[in-house]
């Protein structure tokens, strides 16, 4: 008994409760679900029913030729996307860090807005540019050329929005690199004998390459999992990847809930093993390069190849943004969308239609605020505490629980929606099919990320700030409410935003899960694009996109916050 | 190895001039120090002697080849210049083994294989670090850094070697010892070498000459004794040790010394130096160093340079007394390594010898 109280006296403190409390949580929320559904891929029936455990869902999955193409499409298209979304984010890095590039200044903030947008509407918005029936752009070389050189459907067009609307990632992750690298790294090079090249060869770019690999897998991950992209460009034309195949299984016709699962499993095994390795090499690969004093790090001046780079830059704005939401913005007005626009279509019947008379528009609007603003601050509060428990607190089993918190970032979002399913599709609590199962699904699978920017800040706050609280006779929970929380603010409206601006455009996990009254905006979206009402939706877009800008702006008037902290 | 010249280097940051007409030259072999606070231009001046910046206006010789013209925009870039640099933050390559940074130099120089590893070991063994080989930086201290960080710089023989504050992220033990393994190592090799520090200390070690900067512009320049004892103006004055200034006029001058009537608030006296740089009526400040102040519990017979005070702060420090004593209102700073029996607040006399009196012309 003498042995077994000192851990009992350590569980029963309140911040080992909160441990297990908070753990829990996790466990029923994402491994419980995923549990159900990796037994699924035993079963032979739908979800609930009795069955005896088989491997036939795996022997007739390995056996197909379906899985094995669609296997080479989810990785053609992830190989493609990164290679795209890697090298213009490393070169829009290098160039915004490294030139003397004129503007360069003021087209940093453009240049991350696509790091903002929903790639699902850029999908959406490039169809209207570049498809081969309807495309604008293909409309413009018709008139001079005419041909049609484009065509957006299919896995060229997929690589193409991919790369555009990820690299982002990589452009903030190396750029991030490139500033903090100490400047006499390259400068010691270059007394040792080395010319710009060599230099650039030898030292700038190995002390990179962590931050290219990291991106890389990054982008790789991503676009394996993307659903919206790959169902809009490709699955009208059969042509389809791992996710749209499970989408098939489960909402298509005949259901087939235990295929579903199997190839989900296929992609839980994948993305688990991809941000496996990605960790293991980081925690290699992290060069710390921050110096002492630090002069500016060496411009290289371009010359007349300076406006070359500006029009790269440029370009890319105009590519990604501007083109592509001021087109689908567009659309929004016209009765119908062609390769030659003509003004007698201006309309704002799709307008009047989807704000007046659309029953779901109000609802998905709701939902989707609700989710966001809601399910966002319901997240940053969790990763709040798991953060403060994790860096400050002695309680027991928190490493495990700093995993256990970020173990859904290698769950895609549409595999968590295929396990929630399975785990509470014929459960007696009523939650499948009401925004709540929604909202547990937003909230667990995208923890992660606010946790990473509160953890990181709260690091960087020395611990005796505290310290002094606690010892001026302040308590547990008004430390943390007086003097960690305030302190915290930056890493916490980091971490908010950008769940915001995820949660407003949720489409993977949301398409599985969503009933007629739990519908939200990109679902919305999904469904009009496949009863082909394209200006219709682009108005639902349209509304997304306004209300996601009102909102921030919003949010860094309050908070004043510029956004471009978020992603640092 | 080759000398170095430095003519006229002006170097302008916008609206700022951080180095304003500076002139250096340095002879072959030599060790010459760049000493001032931090902002004074010194790091430029390295920097632009580097080819990291270029400098506005001046020229800069390296032996004969003329490195740096403004006039006929010569510039030649840092790795055609032929130097070894070590930096204050080291710089040593993280994702390089301790061999693959010393041997980057010679790599780049396309140096047959046996003779990179030749003069790797050559230079590892010169700093003693031979054991250290397959390490990665991120697994050696700061102080073996540094030492790879020397190795680097040294290993392909360079004409010069110029170090910007190479010990300042070190600790103090590991500092006073690096200072006398750099002279070492720099006599061994007889490498023309620019040092750039802010501490006096290491500037007094290292030197063959110091050159003492502030606000762009070199202030003085001497070997070490000469900037400490005969220091030509207020600032390095003040910048070197520690110094009590005593506002006065020259009253008389002859050949056998001066003597200076000091004008300060309350204190008004005359004082005896063997000095004789200045003419009467020029407005002096006459420098005593602590330590030639000396406290007596009573009146000494010696009656030049001789006044009651009153004994203010008396701190120990180990090995040492430093204490303020105040002359009629004016307080002076004093050491001594003897012993002092009197106490806070009692009365003293302090007396100063007319050879340690120092005086400084001002305006």
């Amino acid at each position: 008994m003498n042995r077994i109280m000192p851990y009992l006296r350590l569980l029963m403190r309140r911040d080992s409760i909160l441990v297990i409390v908070i753990t829990a949580m996790i466990g029923i929320t994402v491994i419980y679900p995923l549990s159900i559904m990796v037994l699924g891929t035993f079963k032979s029936t739908p979800p609930g029913e009795p069955s005896p455990l088989t491997l036939n869902n795996y022997v007739t999955m390995f056996s197909s030729d379906w899985f094995w193409t669609e296997l080479g499409h989810t990785i053609w298209i992830s190989v493609g996307g990164t290679i795209l979304g890697v090298f213009l984010g490393v070169s829009m890095a290098w160039i915004v860090t490294r030139t003397d590039t004129p503007w360069v200044g003021k087209l940093e903030i453009p240049l991350i807005v696509p790091f903002f947008l929903s790639p699902f509407i850029g999908a959406l918005a490039w169809t209207g540019l570049a498809s081969a029936d309807y495309g604008l752009i293909n409309g413009w070389f018709e008139a001079l050329f005419g041909v049609r050189p484009f065509e957006i459907f299919g896995p060229w067009g997929i690589i193409w929005v991919m790369g555009l609307y990820y690299s982002p990632y990589a452009f903030l992750i190396v750029s991030g690199t490139l500033r903090n690298m100490d400047p006499t790294l390259e400068e010691a090079a270059m007394s040792a004998g080395a010319n710009k090249l060599q230099t650039m060869l030898r030292v700038t770019l190995p002390l990179m390459a962590p931050g290219i690999l990291a991106s890389a897998i990054l982008i790789f991950v991503a676009a394996a999992e993307q659903f919206g992209i790959p169902s809009v460009l490709a699955m009208n034309q059969r042509w389809y990847v791992l996710t749209t195949r499970i989408f098939y299984f489960l909402r298509g016709y005949p259901q087939d809930y235990s295929m579903g699962a199997t190839v989900a499993m296929v992609m839980l095994v994948f993305t688990g093993g991809m941000v496996f390795m990605r960790n293991r090499i980081m925690r290699h690969r992290e060069f710390v390069t921050v110096g002492g004093k630090s002069f500016r790090p060496h411009v290289i001046p371009l010359g007349k190849w300076g406006y070359v780079a500006l029009s790269y830059l440029l370009a890319y704005i105009i590519l990604s943004v501007i083109l592509p939401f001021g087109t689908f913005i567009a659309i929004s007005f016209f009765k119908f969308w062609s390769i030659h626009p003509k003004m007698k279509y201006l309309t704002l019947d799709n307008w009047r239609y989807i704000l007046f008379e659309y029953p779901t528009t109000w609802v998905a609007i709701k939902n989707s605020l609700l989710l966001s603003i809601g399910g966002a601050a319901i997240a940053v509060l969790i990763s709040a505490v798991i953060a403060w428990v994790v860096v400050r607190s002695k309680a027991f089993g928190k490493d495990a629980l700093d995993t256990i918190a970020t173990l859904p970032v290698a769950v895609p979002g549409l595999i968590l929606g295929v396990a929630y399913l399975w785990a509470w599709i014929r459960s007696p609590i009523p939650v499948y099919g009401t925004i709540w199962i929604l909202m547990i699904a937003y909230v667990s699978r995208f923890i992660p990320y606010s946790l990473r920017s509160i953890e990181s800040t709260l690091r960087q706050i020395d611990k005796g700030l505290e310290e002094s609280a606690n010892i001026s006779g302040a308590s547990w929970l008004r430390t943390f409410w007086s003097v960690s929380l305030p302190l915290l603010k930056p890493g916490l409206v980091a971490g908010y935003i950008l769940l915001f601006v995820t949660f407003i455009r949720e489409l993977s996990c949301s398409i599985l899960l969503y009933s007629s009254e739990s519908v939200v905006f990109s679902v919305t979206m999904f469904d009009l694009w496949r009863d082909g009402m394209f200006p219709k939706l682009a108005v639902i877009g349209t509304l997304q996109l306004f209300i996601t800008v009102a909102v921030l702006m919003l949010f860094s008037w309050i908070f004043k916050i510029r956004i471009t902290e978020v992603v640092k | 190895m080759r000398n170095v010249r430095i003519e006229k280097l002006v170097k302008r940051f916008g609206n700022v001039t951080a180095v304003a007409g500076v002139d250096i030259t340095i002879p072959e072999g030599k060790i010459v120090t760049l000493l001032g606070p931090s902002g004074c231009g010194k790091t430029t001046t390295l920097r632009c002697l580097a080819g990291f910046e270029s400098a506005d206006e001046g020229k800069i010789w390296i032996g004969d080849q003329l490195v740096f013209d403004s006039k006929q925009k010569i510039n030649l870039a840092p790795q055609k210049r032929d130097m070894g640099m070590v930096f204050q933050s080291y710089a040593v390559w993280p994702h390089m083994s301790v061999f693959e940074n010393i041997a980057f130099p010679l790599r780049i120089r396309k140096i047959s294989r046996q003779k990179v590893n030749e003069l790797v070991e050559r230079a590892m063994r010169m700093v003693g670090i031979e054991e250290l080989k397959d390490r990665l930086p991120s697994e050696i201290s700061g102080g073996q850094q540094q030492r790879v960080a020397f190795a680097r710089a040294i290993v392909y023989d360079p004409a010069v070697l110029l170090l910007d504050e190479p010990l300042s992220n070190l600790d103090a033990k590991l500092r006073e010892r690096m200072r006398f393994e750099i002279l070492e190592l720099q006599r061994k090799i007889g490498i023309t070498t620019v040092y750039v520090t802010h501490d006096q200390e290491e500037a007094m070690v290292l030197s063959d000459e110091v050159l003492v900067m502030d606000c762009g512009k070199i202030v003085q320049r001497g070997d070490p004794e000469e900037i400490y004892f005969d220091p030509r103006n207020e600032f390095v004055a003040d910048f070197i040790g520690k110094i009590n200034f005593l506002r006065g006029a020259v009253l008389s001058c002859r050949d056998c010394g001066s003597v200076v009537s000091i004008r300060e608030e309350g204190f008004q006296s005359e004082i005896h130096t063997i000095r004789t740089d200045y003419a009467e009526g020029q407005k002096v400040l006459a420098s005593i160093r602590p330590e030639n102040i000396i406290i007596y519990p009573d009146k000494p017979q010696a009656e030049v340079n001789t006044w009651p005070a009153r004994l203010v702060r008396k701190n120990f420090l180990g090995g040492l007394f430093d204490m303020v004593v105040e002359v009629k209102g004016k307080e002076l700073r004093c050491r001594t390594p003897f012993r002092v029996e009197a106490k806070i607040g009692s009365d003293v006399y302090i007396q100063i010898q007319p050879k340690d009196v120092l005086l400084i012309g001002i305006n």
